[in-house]
């Protein structure tokens, strides 16, 4: 994947998620964010991307993706949790992140 | 055309710009403050205030701890939503607390309106409208009338014309209110049409 569609996921990635903290249909609006993580959590460049600390990005972000795979027919209510995961992973994609920076919000998400 | 969600429509109803695809960097870490925060105004009216802020804390109790810019949202979120359940004192069940956009059309244009709390009032039949602000933005009269009509079109759409008293629009940050009546916020049609022209 190049840095240039990695960024444009990023974007698509936190268009959604600032969409899904005000509004519970925005997983319906927008049912392609799965398909979308799904490519990411298959990328062989997330563990750098996530700086090499030795944890799994892409089972993370495959978890993510199974999270939020009924709310592309149910309303995404009270899961704060899942739209603070869709706004760090559009953080962490969009730019080189230090492991310092990565290791402190991943702690939020 | 624009298709603007709520929380844009008032920003630039405000004299704002819209928000970076994908929101503010800043904040973009932090969204799930501000998911928890919306669902703590519903819980104000659709359980206890009491229930609404030990859910709430509950959620930014890692966020206080992270400290730096998160610890920073996370306070300004949770003292916004006490300064909602200070200034509504009552706490009354909501005939409805909206959580997605209801799409309003202005010419070719869309506002994805999303009043916070819809109070109903048995004696009239009558609805009280409430938007809340969570911004730094500044708000006036003038604003407060723009942003009034999409929800004032939201309601009526749903409950039928001539149903809404009041539409309140609070500045959480600075606990400033502006009441629009009807009139006033449908005078603001062209405003609005104006403004989302220009988007």
């Amino acid at each position: 994947m190049t840095e240039e569609a990695l960024a444009a996921k990023a974007e698509y990635i936190g268009k959604v998620a600032a969409e899904a903290a005000e509004e519970s249909d925005a997983i319906q609006r927008n049912p392609e964010i799965i398909d979308v993580l799904g490519e990411i959590a298959a990328f062989d460049g997330l563990n750098d991307r996530f700086g090499g600390n030795g944890h799994d990005p892409n089972a993370y972000v495959a978890a993510l993706a199974n999270g939020l795979a009924p709310y592309r027919v149910q309303t995404l209510e009270e899961r704060p949790e899942l739209v603070q995961s869709l706004g760090f992973l559009s953080w962490v994609l969009e730019a080189q992140r230090s492991p310092d920076e990565i290791g402190h919000m991943q702690l939020l998400a | 055309m624009a298709d603007l969600p709520q929380a844009d429509f008032c920003r630039l109803a405000r004299g704002g710009t819209l928000a970076p695809p994908g929101g503010l960097p800043a904040e973009k870490v932090v969204l799930g403050i501000s998911s928890a925060s919306h669902a703590a105004i519903r819980r104000v009216h659709n359980e206890t205030p009491e229930i609404a802020l030990s859910n709430l804390t509950g959620t930014l109790r890692k966020y206080f701890l992270s400290g730096g810019p998160a610890a920073e949202t996370a306070r300004r979120y949770h003292d916004c939503v006490e300064t909602y359940i200070d200034w509504d004192e009552a706490a009354s069940p909501a005939t409805e607390t909206p959580h997605k956009g209801a799409h309003i059309a202005y010419g070719e244009h869309i506002v994805r309106s999303r009043p916070d709390v819809i109070l109903g009032d048995d004696g009239t039949g009558e609805y009280e409208v409430r938007v809340l602000l969570w911004d730094e933005l500044g708000l006036n009269q003038a604003a407060a009338e723009v942003i009034a009509l999409p929800a004032l079109d939201r309601v009526e759409e749903t409950y039928g014309a001539g149903k809404v008293a009041i539409v309140k629009v609070l500045h959480l940050p600075t606990r400033h209110l502006e009441e629009v009546a009807e009139d006033a916020a449908r005078a603001r049609r062209p405003d609005v049409e104006a403004l989302l022209d220009g988007v």
